[in-house]
C-alpha cells in the first residue's frame, strides 16, 4: 500500500474512532482496531499508522511503559491487547514469549537481534506474524514452540541463523508460511514438527544440515515440500515419522551425500497426480542424487514407496542403480 | 564419451518368503520386502530371505515404534555467543 493509500485508511480509521468515542476502554478499542486491520489485506503496512491513531485515543501509559527501553521489546505478559505495538528499530531483544493476548504481531525490521529462540513460544492467542526482518539473528530455535492457534506467519528473513530447531514446532493449526529466507542452518530438528495443518513447506536451506531428526514428524496434512536438501544429513531420525500419506509433491535434494538414507516409503503418493509432481519424484531420485559409484562410495538403499516406484521408467531405475543404489519398494 | 553396461540384478522373494538384509542389523533398521532390484555395487549374498512369520513380527515391532511422540520439553535454547 502507498502513502496515499495509508493516509486514506488512517482518515477512515480516525472516523471510525471518533464515532465509538464513548468507548473508554483500551482493550474495547484495541478489538476495534483488530477489526479494521483485519478487514484490510495489507494489515501490517497500516499497523503503525493505526496505532499511532489509537494512542491519541487512548491511555498510552501501558504501550509507553513498552518503550521506555527501547532496546528491549518485552511483551510476555502482553497487557491485554491483541495487537502487538510496533516493534522499534533499535530493539536488542525482543521477546513474546508465554504472551496470553498477543493475536497480531506486526512486520518487523530488527537488526540488532541476534536471537529469536523462543521469541513467541507458547504464545497462547497469537495468530498472525507478519515479515521479520533479523539480519543479524542467530537463532530461531523453538521461535514459535507450541504457539498452538498460529495461522499465519509471512516471510522470515534471517539469513545468519544456524539453529532451526523446532521453529514451528506444536503450531498445530498453521496453515501458512511465506518465504523462509534462512541461511543454511546446521540444525533443523523438529522444524515442523506436529504442524497438523500444514500443507505446504515453503523451502529450506538445509545443505549445511546434520540434523534433520523429526523435521516433518506428525505433519500429516503436508502435500507440498518445496524443497530440502539432505547434502550433510547425519540424523535423519523420524524425519517422515507418521507423516507422507498426503505428499505428492516434494523436491529432496542431494540424496546420498552422506551415509543414511530416510525411509521414503512414508510418501506413499509422491509423484502421483500432476506431472509436477512425477518431475519432482525424478528429479530428486535420479537427477539430484549423488553419484555414489562414480565417488566411489559404499552402496545405499533407496526405499521408495511401491506406488512411486510404478511411476520411475525404466531407464530411471537403470540410471539410479548405475549411480550406486539399490532399490527395495515397500 | 565413455559408453558402460551393466545388467539390471533383481532378486524376488519364494512364495511365503520375504526379503531383508544379510547383515545382522537391529529390528528397528531391518528393511523386510519381496523385491529388491540391486545397485551396481551390491552382491544378492548382502540379501537373505526370512519367512513371513517373521517378516510381520518385524513390520509390527516397527509399526509399534512408528508413535509420534509429543513435543519434547526442551531446555532453553543457548543465546548465541556475542561474537564482539
Amino acid at each position: 500500500m502507498d502513502a496515499a493509500g495509508i493516509r486514506a485508511l488512517a482518515e477512515s480509521a480516525k472516523s471510525y474512532f471518533a464515532a465509538i468515542d464513548d468507548l473508554a476502554s483500551t482493550n474495547e478499542i484495541q478489538e476495534r482496531l483488530t477489526e479494521i486491520l483485519m478487514q484490510n489485506q495489507e494489515t501490517f503496512d497500516t499497523m503503525a499508522s493505526l496505532l499511532q491513531i489509537m494512542l491519541g485515543r487512548t491511555s498510552a501509559a501501558k504501550i509507553y511503559s513498552l518503550y521506555q527501553d527501547p532496546t528491549a521489546y518485552n511483551l510476555t505478559s502482553s497487557m491485554g491487547m491483541a495487537v502487538a505495538p510496533p516493534v522499534p528499530i533499535e530493539v536488542a531483544t525482543l521477546s513474546c514469549k508465554n504472551s496470553s493476548g498477543i493475536q497480531y504481531f506486526p512486520e518487523a525490521y530488527i537488526p540488532y537481534v541476534t536471537t529469536l529462540a523462543s521469541a513467541f513460544s507458547n504464545a497462547a492467542q497469537l495468530k498472525v506474524v507478519g515479515n521479520i526482518y533479523a539480519g543479524n539473528c542467530k537463532s530461531l530455535a523453538q521461535a514459535f514452540y507450541n504457539a498452538y492457534r498460529l495461522l499465519i506467519v509471512e516471510n522470515i528473513y534471517a539469513p545468519e541463523c544456524t539453529d532451526a530447531s523446532y521453529l514451528f514446532a506444536g503450531c498445530s493449526v498453521l496453515e501458512r508460511i511465506g518465504r523462509l529466507d534462512i541461511g543454511t542452518p546446521a540444525t533443523v530438528a523438529g522444524m515442523f514438527k506436529l504442524c497438523t495443518a500444514l500443507k505446504t513447506v515453503p523451502e529450506v536451506d538445509t545443505s549445511a544440515a546434520t540434523d534433520l531428526s523429526y523435521m516433518f514428524d506428525g505433519s500429516a496434512q503436508i502435500k507440498r515440500i518445496e524443497g530440502i536438501s539432505f547434502k550433510s544429513a547425519a540424523n535423519i531420525s523420524s524425519i517422515f515419522n507418521q507423516m507422507g500419506a498426503n505428499v505428492e509433491y516434494a523436491y529432496l535434494l542431494d540424496l546420498g551425500y552422506t551415509d543414511v538414507m530416510p525411509d521414503l516409503s512414508a510418501l506413499t503418493k509422491w509423484g502421483t497426480g500432476k506431472a509436477e509432481n512425477l518431475e519432482s519424484l525424478r528429479y530428486s531420485l535420479v537427477e539430484s542424487s549423488c553419484d555414489r559409484a562414480a565417488a566411489g562410495l559404499p552402496n545405499l538403499t533407496m526405499r521408495p514407496s511401491q506406488t512411486s516406484f510404478a511411476l520411475l521408467s525404466s531407464e530411471d531405475v537403470a540410471r539410479i542403480i548405475a549411480k550406486g543404489y539399490t532399490i527395495f519398494p515397500k | 564419451m565413455i559408453e558402460s553396461q551393466f545388467s539390471v540384478r533383481c532378486l524376488e522373494a519364494s512364495e511365503g518368503y520375504f526379503i531383508t538384509q544379510a547383515a545382522d542389523v537391529p529390528d528397528s533398521a531391518r528393511m523386510v520386502g519381496k523385491r529388491v532390484i540391486l545397485g551396481v555395487n551390491d552382491s544378492p549374498s548382502n540379501w537373505k530371505e526370512i519367512t513371513a512369520l517373521e517378516a510381520a513380527r518385524i513390520q509390527t515391532l516397527q509399526g509399534m515404534a512408528a508413535v509420534t511422540a509429543p513435543l519434547p520439553d526442551i531446555a532453553e535454547p543457548a543465546q548465541p555467543s556475542d561474537p564482539e
